[in-house]
């Protein structure tokens, strides 16, 4: 990790690469409510194109390209959107039976087209935080391997090979 | 449907004797890469068995961790191998799994049999996952709908994962 990153090569190759790898997850994510795919899967998708970043351009690269407050307010916001789903389905339905814990209030919200990504009333919205949310943990796993890693233990019965 | 049985069968094989050659093997590096090829073997037995859902994120998430886990091992010899083993500790486990199968044998027999009735909770989750939901993918259905606490323990699980990573990394601590 001491040069700051790899070649230029693996440095071109990355920057072209890592918008489509995003655009691909987010087909993944939003093609949900039809094809294989979902929140789980975009996270994961999305968090392989920032260690794309993380692994060609260094650490500090990264860092400042995707700051970690914004990775932080991303996943909190997300937690927040989720839990918001949940206690929001207290509501009373509208056709009057009561509300519950995560309920799907779907019947407040737009539906759009009857085969579109909005018809399934909250589930477009839980699956966009758990996304986000997947993200943003593991890439923040990512950068904590990355950042502490660096400095081995002085240990002298550890064997040092490099 | 038999050449599918067969194919499971043999990656099956294959996924056991990766899982040996990780555990045995001296070579940290290797074991790493016996460990992805056990994964990517999963991921096609999930395709086989229709489930591209399961697939499509094993294989994302395989190609992540095998790529951390390159990344993370920097020795090449596994120095915390064992090499003597204690005969007692080994026979307590092996009496106490014995043990363990045994009243399990007793206690399951009281169970309904496996996969009686059919579909039991799957029939209604299909029937239902589209007038219900309103979406054509009934794992989208099940998974964010049907059941959503799930999915929120899910995220739960994750968070406590990043938790200990944090905690666990912090002890060798921060340069710069």
């Amino acid at each position: 990790m001491k040069a700051p990153g790899m070649s230029l090569m693996v440095k071109t190759v990355s920057r072209l690469a890592t918008a489509f790898v995003l655009v691909f997850g987010f087909y993944v994510l939003v093609s949900s409510h039809k094809m294989p795919g979902g929140g789980f899967a975009f996270g994961v998708i999305a968090a392989l194109a920032m260690m794309l970043v993380l692994l060609a351009f260094g650490r500090n690269v990264a860092v400042t390209f995707i700051p970690r407050t914004a990775v932080a307010v991303a996943a909190v916001v997300a937690v927040i959107g989720l839990l918001a789903v949940g206690f929001l389905g207290y509501l009373p339905a509208m056709d009057g039976s009561g509300g519950a814990f995560l309920r799907n209030f779907g019947d407040y919200l737009p539906s759009g087209s009857p085969d579109g990504m909005l018809a399934g009333g909250t589930v477009w919205i839980m699956d966009f935080c758990i996304g986000v949310l997947l993200g943003a943990y593991i890439f923040a796993m990512l950068t904590a391997l990355s950042m502490f890693h660096s400095r081995r233990r002085q240990d002298p019965t550890e064997p040092r090979e490099e | 449907m038999p050449n599918v049985d067969m194919l499971l069968y043999i990656l099956m094989g294959f996924m056991i004797v990766g899982s040996l050659v990780a555990v045995e093997t001296a070579d940290l590096l290797s074991s790493v890469i016996c460990i992805g090829a056990v994964g990517f073997a999963l991921g096609i037995v999930h395709l086989l068995l229709r489930a591209p859902e399961l697939a499509l994120t094993l294989g994302v998430v395989e190609v992540l961790t095998l790529i951390v886990l390159i990344r993370v091992v920097r020795t090449r010899k596994d120095s915390y191998h064992a090499t003597s083993r204690d005969t007692l500790s080994i026979a307590v486990v092996v009496g106490g799994l014995g043990v363990m199968l045994t009243l399990a044998y007793f206690a399951l027999d009281g169970l309904p049999r496996f996969g009686e009735p059919r579909m039991l909770m799957a029939t209604p989750y299909l029937q239902h996952a589209f007038s219900e939901t309103h979406l054509s993918n009934a794992v989208t259905a099940v998974l964010l709908n049907f059941r959503a606490y799930d999915t929120l323990a899910v995220t739960a699980v994750l968070f406590a994962a990043v938790t200990g990573a944090f905690t666990i990394l912090r002890h060798y601590g921060r340069r710069r």
